[in-house]
């Protein structure tokens, strides 16, 4: 069976791509900040007859990714798929977002998707799986 | 008398573009982390008859910029021009840069431009400057190569920015532009490290890449004048080198095969060409 980690799969493109994955039989990590929306997208699989598991994560936290890798790979060892689908978008010109929101973007749009890939795709490596990291990316790059 | 800032400004591409504003009878005002170098480029300044100042600033830190715009808007009113130049290099693959070495080069080559466009071009709106910020950018923002990941997401991230920055007030009468060289001869590669290495491995990594990076690159004296010309006309985007405007183009034709072509050299070979840098061009 394929392990699937998604983030931000509590809602949206993350909850519809984490139903998509779990009805072709993958299990899938519902990774989310929210937890009870994460374990709301894993009620609606495991209703569907499908495999999940809730997580919650802060993508734009390092340390928090870390503690996921070894979560991960003590339970269910190293994901074939890592989808970083987490993310926000504020709204306002270049010189009106203060420093703090400018910061918030970065960290959880751009730092989140090193982090991520960091963990699992050394684990990936050290585990032989040829696996796939998918970045959501947006139209706006 | 206009004012120009240039962060970075102690060596390379900062020190020869505040040496040519000057030369043009700007008043240059000298940044830089390391304020020996930077003494140095206002006493080149001085000695040819222009002026500058010497002012100390951290660009990774977002209270340096916050007093540094203050001050200089104080002492030397709001700049009509300000190049953010200041850049870091570090070496190494994805995942052996650690998590630190990816904030620091992100902070460094991606905000710190940003940040200093968001303080100067406040201050410029406020008061009605028709200034021009210029951000030196890399032809590594379009090079999504194995050997320098960080830097070249840090650059692409600000090379978008500016475009982003232009779009929102090049028609509110400032100027913003990107310059985004090849290989130009600097502290670039000395000042850098390797990740995934110990101390001592990094600074011996360094010192030899920077032995042939001292014969390879061009007069940063080139960048100094694209930037003057990107100043003149407001141009959006200035390659400046050879490799940097066929990487620009072909980044534009094909990114896959952008992609491809930096793909080719890997870290294991450049390790490799860095040991032979070091052997023929004398490092460490």
């Amino acid at each position: 069976m394929k392990n699937v980690i998604i983030t931000g799969a509590g809602a949206g493109i993350g909850r519809e791509t984490a139903k998509l994955f779990a009805a072709k039989g993958s299990r899938v990590v519902v990774a989310d900040i929210d937890l009870p929306a994460a374990k709301e997208t894993v009620e609606q699989i495991v209703t569907a007859g499908g495999r999940a598991t809730a997580y919650q994560l802060d993508v734009s936290s390092a340390e928090e990714w870390e503690a996921f890798g070894a979560w991960m790979f003590a339970h269910f060892g190293a994901p074939h798929v890592l989808i970083n689908n987490a993310g926000v978008m504020d709204l306002g010109g270049f010189v009106e977002m203060s420093a703090a929101q400018w910061q918030r973007e970065i960290d959880i749009d751009l730092m989140s998707v090193i982090y991520g890939s960091r963990v699992f795709a050394q684990q990936m490596i050290d585990d032989g799986i040829r696996g796939h990291i998918v970045n959501l990316s947006s139209a706006a790059a | 008398m206009s004012v120009t800032v240039v962060t970075g400004a102690g060596s390379g591409i900062g020190r020869a573009t505040a040496l040519r504003f000057a030369r043009n009878g700007s008043e240059a005002v000298v940044a830089d982390i390391n304020e020996q170098t930077g003494q140095e480029t206002v006493e080149l300044i001085e000695k040819s008859g222009g002026r500058a100042v010497f002012r100390r600033l951290d660009v990774a830190s977002l209270t340096d910029w916050e007093d540094f715009t203050d001050w200089v808007c104080a002492e030397h009113g709001v700049p009509d021009v300000v190049v953010n130049n200041a850049g870091i290099l570090i070496g190494g693959g994805f995942l052996e840069q650690t998590n630190a070495d990816w904030r620091r080069m992100i902070q460094i080559n991606m905000m710190s431009p940003l940040v200093g466009s968001r303080l100067f071009v406040q201050r410029m709106t406020d008061s009605g400057v028709r200034g021009h910020i210029v951000n030196v950018c890399s032809v590594g923002a379009f090079m999504p190569t194995p050997i320098a990941p960080s830097y070249v997401v840090a650059k692409a991230g600000a090379w978008f920015g500016t475009q982003a920055l232009r779009a929102e007030f090049g028609d509110k009468g400032i100027g913003v532009s990107a310059i985004c060289p090849g290989l130009i001869r600097t502290s670039l590669a000395a000042n850098g490290t390797r990740g995934g290495v110990s101390d001592g491995a990094s600074a011996d990594w360094s010192s030899k890449l920077a032995a042939g990076h001292r014969y390879l690159g061009r007069s940063p004296d080139r960048v100094a004048a694209a930037i003057e010309r990107a100043v003149r006309r407001n141009l959006s985007t200035v390659p400046v080198g050879i490799e940097a405007w066929a990487a620009w183009y072909l980044y534009r034709l094909s990114p896959s095969a952008a992609r491809g072509l930096s793909g080719l050299v890997t870290m294991s070979i450049a390790d490799k060409a860095v040991a032979l840098s070091g052997k023929v061009f004398g490092g460490n």
